[in-house]
């Protein structure tokens, strides 16, 4: 019981993912956290980014995040996000209009637009774009240690 | 008395509309389960949701606050009146603006403000003397959480102006493919949790079923005083948890990041969000089902009257075929 931990993200659409983890790294407001087996009690609000586990298996998955909350209590870590995405729900045309979308409007900013939101939707998708590109390169029988996969833009580790 | 061919023509048209009420009970159908999944799955974040506020509340040390909890003498009573955007539904429309109706009156010493999402109840009570808003055209034909979520946002917004202090949802229920439950649901202010281990969808059901009971009995005349209201269910829950406010219960500690009420300020506006989200999935489900139902007794009164009508017209040309077979032996009796 105490060696795992069980993961459930929920968003409006739907359960995105319920399972036995080892080990998960996700973006909180303040940076990325890892959260391990017998954690403190823990409540934090999400931004935007990846969010990594490792299954019971030793599969690593991940997903694109957005928003929302985690909330870690005895060995349970749920994850309440706006949007949450694993690499085969992605469209990644989609994900590619709307980043050039939100980058012209930061390019030129004209009357009415939020820049903040404009960026934080530049942010969205770059991490869709990443979780899916990182899921069509990704060897499926190596076990692949976390700290190996730098994340542009975000220094810390995020141990606790 | 209908001749032959005014039958006939009659059978025809009333195959024509059974073939159309055949046609709209299955996509009825088709859409209704979809609204289902949609709806099942949107259930899981919602109570996570609950659970998440209801341990906040319980295990904060200091009092959090925030203007969607905040409770204030009620002089203006904003109702989310949840109807669907097209007819040919059975009593839907009518039971959720009945419904709704009957929940002004019971404000009707306070100000009240209508919100209409959906085309039927906009339809409805612009005619009327209260103020009325709508929701965005495309709200029902295309529902998606980020348009719930900026209905939710509308509403939290003149909660916080003050331009209302209280707000409920008015909206048909989904129970079952046959049963729909008409339900008024107090969305803001977020009635703070009593504190203790008092579940979260129970707390939910209770602060519904007493709203309910306002509207449906009179007994509760001063329904103005929703601060009370709230008082009220507070200590009703307690009691219902045997819960004890002398006596510390067990208080985890949690880490909160960046901040307790930071954590606060972002989740009771999802929260609010996710109840319009799932309010309009229910409605949205059980109108599907309501029209299911509707053109199922609307094919099956069809093939009544296709029965009856074929029954007469064939009574009909037996007789006239008899007729002719009488004349034509009387004529025949008639030249030997």
């Amino acid at each position: 019981m105490a060696d795992t931990l069980l993961l459930n993200v929920v968003t409006p659409v739907g359960k995105i993912v319920d399972a036995q983890v080892v080990e998960l790294t996700a973006p909180g407001l303040d940076g990325e956290f890892g959260i391990l087996p017998r954690h403190a009690r823990y409540m934090t609000a999400l931004g935007v980014g990846e969010l990594r586990y490792r299954t019971t298996d030793g599969a690593e998955e991940t997903l694109a995040v957005a928003g929302g909350f985690a909330e870690v209590s005895q060995d349970q870590v749920n994850v309440l996000a706006q949007t949450a995405e694993d690499a085969a729900m992605i469209d990644v045309a989609r994900a590619e209009a709307a980043l050039q979308r939100a980058e012209a409007r930061l390019a030129q900013p004209a009357e009415g637009v939020d820049v903040g939101r404009a960026s934080i939707a530049v942010e969205k998708s770059l991490v869709r774009l990443r979780v899916a590109k990182a899921r069509g390169i990704k060897p499926t029988y190596q076990p692949i240690v976390t700290t190996e996969m730098p994340i542009p833009g975000a220094d810390a580790d995020g141990t606790e | 008395m209908a001749t032959l061919l005014e039958l006939r023509r009659r059978v025809r048209s009333v195959k024509n509309m059974r073939q159309i009420t055949r046609a709209m009970k299955l996509v009825a159908g088709a859409k209704l389960r979809r609204a289902q999944d949609s709806m099942l799955a949107a259930r899981p974040y919602s109570e996570k949701m609950w659970d998440v506020l209801g341990e906040l509340a319980a295990n904060s040390e200091q009092n959090v606050t925030h203007p969607l909890l905040e409770v204030r003498d009620v002089k203006r009573i904003t109702a989310v009146v949840i109807t669907s955007d097209r007819g040919l539904c059975g009593a839907f429309n009518t039971n959720v603006i009945r419904y709704a109706t009957r929940a002004l009156e019971t404000w009707s010493d306070t100000e009240t403000h209508v919100v209409a999402a959906g085309r039927k109840g906009w339809d409805h009570f612009r005619r009327g003397s209260i103020q009325v808003d709508k929701a965005d055209d495309d709200l029902l034909k295309n529902l998606s959480y980020p348009r719930a979520a900026a209905v939710a946002r509308y509403l939290i917004e003149l909660y916080e102006n003050k331009e209302t202090d209280a707000v409920y949802l008015i909206y048909n229920e989904f129970v079952s493919a046959l049963r729909q439950n008409l339900v008024v649901e107090p969305l803001l202010p977020i009635r703070e949790l009593p504190f203790g281990g008092v579940e979260g969808a129970t707390f939910r059901q209770a602060a519904r079923a007493y709203a309910e009971a306002q509207v449906a009995g009179s007994e509760h005349a001063g329904f103005g005083a929703v601060g009370t209201t709230a008082t009220a269910l507070g200590e009703s829950m307690a009691e219902a948890a045997s819960f004890d406010p002398g006596t510390p219960t067990e208080i985890i500690d949690y880490i909160y990041e960046p901040s307790g009420q930071a954590i606060i300020n972002e989740l009771l506006p999802r929260f609010a969000e996710a109840q319009v989200f799932q309010a309009l999935l229910e409605s949205s489900a059980a109108e599907h089902a309501a029209r299911m139902a509707a053109m199922d007794s609307a094919t099956k009164n069809a093939e009544e009257l296709i029965d009856d009508l074929t029954l007469t017209m064939n009574k009909l040309r037996q007789e006239a075929i008899t007729n002719e077979i009488l004349e034509v032996v009387g004529g025949a009796a008639a030249l030997s």
